[in-house]
């Protein structure tokens, strides 16, 4: 397990950035105390992974609160099968 | 000041009434490729039952509605063709995003990753952050 500094420090990003995966829900975590603790094949899939764009908050669900689909992967999958 | 778009940013774009109000800029375009991709990508999430049939209307009524429009340009083939090239890319999808925005001297804005990652020596394709 890894704490966010270390996280951050084995992956060469800023604490800030392994938050904002946290927050964000990109990477999984839990909270040890006040910390957060990082599993290190967690940490692995997601750098091996394309780093994904951070995206405005308006863009991430419609206005119902629904979560948007993955639109860039569904774009992608229909150019493959074309 | 003229912005090209992907369909991806174009479709979350339209998620909600202030989506577009993001980007800021008052000339957004896409390349022709633009609306077949969209109707596509929201047919398939329809499809796929990720989105209901009030989403995918609101999605479309949005985006015929909207500011953005079609811009061709006589050497877009021939210059998405060549970016695919440079870039080693096998496909000229993404090449037909990024030709725009090269032959109109602006910047295209994208929310795929792998797009942004793969231009990044370009210096004019970015994420809406960089906006």
């Amino acid at each position: 397990m890894l704490t966010v500094p270390e996280a951050a420090r084995r992956v060469g990003r800023n604490p800030e950035t392994v938050r904002r995966w946290i927050r964000s829900g990109l990477l999984r975590a839990r909270k040890v105390g006040t910390q957060h603790v990082i599993e290190e094949r967690d940490l692995e899939q997601l750098v091996e992974d394309v780093e994904p764009i951070e995206l405005p908050g308006e863009w991430r669900n419609f206005e119902d609160g629904t979560p948007a689909p993955d639109w860039e992967a569904i774009v992608r999958r229909s150019r493959d099968h074309r | 000041m003229t912005l090209v778009v992907d369909a991806s940013v174009a479709i979350r774009s339209f998620q909600t009434a202030g989506g577009i109000a993001l980007l800021r800029d008052p000339d957004l375009v896409g390349p022709p490729l633009l609306w077949s991709e969209f109707r596509s990508a929201v047919h398939e999430a329809l499809w796929r039952r990720d989105i209901t049939p009030r989403h995918a209307t609101m999605l479309r009524r949005r985006l015929r509605e909207s500011s953005l429009h079609e811009r061709r340009h006589r050497r877009l083939d021939e210059r998405a063709w060549e970016i695919a090239d440079q870039l080693g890319w096998a496909k000229t999808y993404d090449a037909e995003y990024v030709a725009l925005a090269d032959l109109l001297e602006c910047r295209l804005v994208t929310a795929d990753a792998r797009l942004r990652r793969g231009t990044d020596r370009l210096g004019f394709v970015v994420a809406p952050d960089e906006l």
